[in-house]
């Protein structure tokens, strides 16, 4: 038996979950999600910020090696870019499942509403798609010229439409906890923190299973990346909580509590922040060798982390009640649960990015050039090559 | 040209609810949906409580966020000051759901259309909350005619607009106390 068919066959039961939930979203619609009138942007939103948002990390982390020519990451490029086009195709697949009227769509063409988030959410993600497909056509031609162009290119494209993801959310005054310039550089560092722990997740398996030519394993460095990125995102996160509290901001301030002491604590404190950033980070920097299966647990807490991180923005956002009409109200926070289907949409997205890699590893000649064998002995204590 | 708006006089109210009523009974609404509601304020401390009602809807904005938000123009607003909603442009993003401070919009289910008042627009009548309440809360016209009631209404007494710090310049005034 293949090694890669365990992987399938988990990608396949994946799948067949998510196909229920969209079936279940198909035929229901809007109450098959936990979303309504009082929150009415939930769980398929933030699978969406999360898969687009790690697409736009996988880019960048690829231009290390394309655009800055940073020799160490030489060996991830393809992977990155091809990874990258995967998570956004699932991230679309999640948003048009969410969109009422998807087919719609073709007016943002016909009467584009330039002032809207969301039409350059359209226009730069699509612009980013076409341009990262470019990109890893000729990266996979050995064009060496065009793949200098493009990935420049593909570069800025990816960070405007990550720094405009951010927007859709800052853009909003009705919802003072989005509101504000640094969601934008927010989605942009825990975009790349994103790309590393999926990146970390990847190459750990691929140099266990030998499919990746042997050179002296990425992982640890993809860890140390990942480190520096959780490091970054944990001050963010400190602040954007402490900003919230401090001087209690009528909108701010309920959203910061719903976090730290309120309905979404849990989330915020065990997955957030435990799971996503302090563990990792803690893992990482406290090691005195890092090992590349060291990092790997580290990026699989970091990804469910980041998942949560995308979900808590989401939510802690919109279950504040609008303060209208000033007084005493009894509502404190308005009730969000995700529902089945929403989750199966994850776990299926999750299995649609899983086969699509593999089949794009076994089609694809992905293969990077050796740049550094790796001793025995190192091999050895990484527990790789095995 | 006229221009509409709506001065509700909130102390008037008693919260019966017929305003939400004959708005559903209008647009043939199912009972979740409604383009109206009523929100109840406990104001004071014990024993000096007292509870005010005042009647929330889509406030026709000049500077509506969910005309600026909405990727396909969908919503818009006409000469006449009246905010709509074209459907066969809407895609359903909700965009408009999350942008309004009202909290205006209520979801079509059926259509996946985010829904709001239209001020009866095209109805050739006064609005339905308008004409049912038992209390006269809510006044509606043109304020661009001098001789309308709201017109005269809107320069004799003093009034107020819901969160317009927001920027949104809603067309619906309300009465000071």
């Amino acid at each position: 038996m293949r090694q890669a068919n365990k992987w399938i066959v988990l990608a396949g039961i994946a799948m067949v979950i998510g196909l229920a939930g969209a079936v279940n979203i198909i035929i229901v619609g809007e109450d098959a999600m936990g979303t309504t009138d009082l929150v009415p942007w939930g769980t398929m939103i933030a699978i969406y910020e999360f898969f687009a948002a790690s697409s736009v990390g996988l880019t960048i982390i690829a231009s290390f090696w394309y655009v800055f020519r940073l020799e160490a990451f030489q060996v991830i490029g393809k992977r990155a870019l091809t990874l990258a086009v995967i998570s956004l195709l699932c991230g679309f697949g999640a948003i048009g499942l969410e969109l009422g009227n998807p087919f719609n769509m073709f007016w943002i063409l016909l009467t584009p509403n330039f002032a809207s988030g969301i039409f350059w959410m359209g226009a730069l993600y699509s612009l980013y798609l076409a341009l990262l497909v470019v990109t890893l056509f000729n990266v996979l031609k050995g064009n060496e010229e065009r793949v200098k162009f493009f990935s420049k290119l593909t570069l800025v494209a990816a960070i405007s439409a990550v720094g405009n993801l951010g927007s859709v959310f800052g853009n909003l005054l009705a919802r003072p906890f989005w509101h504000g310039p640094a969601l934008s550089i927010y989605f942009i560092i825990s975009a790349i923190l994103s790309g590393a722990a999926i990146l970390a997740i990847v190459f750990y398996l691929l140099e266990k299973k030998q499919t990746v030519a042997i050179h002296k394993s990425i992982v640890p460095i993809l860890g140390k990346l990942m480190a520096l990125f959780a490091a970054i995102v944990m001050v963010f996160t400190f602040w954007k909580v402490v900003n919230g509290l401090y001087g209690g901001i009528p909108g701010k301030f309920e959203a910061a509590k719903a976090l730290v002491a309120g309905p979404l604590s849990f989330n915020f404190w065990i997955m957030e922040v435990a799971l996503g950033m302090v563990i990792p980070f803690t893992l990482i920097i406290t090691a005195r060798v890092l090992t590349p299966v060291r990092v790997f647990y580290a990026a699989v807490m970091c990804i469910v982390g980041i998942f949560f991180m995308r979900y808590d923005l989401v939510a802690s956002g919109q279950i504040v009640p609008l303060k209208v009409v000033e007084g005493l109200k009894e509502v404190v926070f308005y009730n969000y649960q995700t529902l089945w289907a929403e989750w199966a949409i994850l776990i299926g997205a999750i299995g649609l990015m899983t086969l699509l890699y593999i089949l794009a590893e076994e089609k694809l000649p992905l293969d990077g050039p050796i740049t550094e064998l790796i001793s025995e002995e190192t091999a050895k204590a990484a527990g790789v090559g095995k | 040209m006229a221009k509409f708006a709506m001065l509700i006089d909130a102390s008037r109210c008693t919260g019966c609810g017929a305003c939400r009523m004959a708005c559903q009974m209008q647009w043939q609404l199912p009972p979740e949906m409604s383009f109206n509601r009523l929100e109840f304020r406990e104001r004071g401390t014990y024993p000096m409580v007292k509870q005010e009602i005042t009647p929330v809807q889509c406030m026709h904005c000049d500077n509506a966020p969910c005309i600026h938000v909405c990727p396909t123009r969908a919503t818009y607003k006409r000469s006449d000051g009246i905010v709509l909603v074209n459907h066969k442009k809407c895609i359903g993003c909700k965009y408009c759901m999350t942008a309004c401070p009202y909290g205006a919009r209520t979801l079509d289910k059926k259509k996946h259309i985010p829904e709001k008042c239209k001020f009866c627009a095209d109805l050739e009548q006064i609005p339905a909350c308008v004409t049912t309440c038992m209390c006269e809360v809510r006044a509606f016209g043109d304020v661009d005619d001098p001789n309308s009631k709201i017109s005269k209404m809107l320069a004799t007494n003093g009034v107020y607009q819901l969160l317009s710090e927001k920027g949104t310049k809603p067309r619906i005034y309300y009465l000071r106390k």
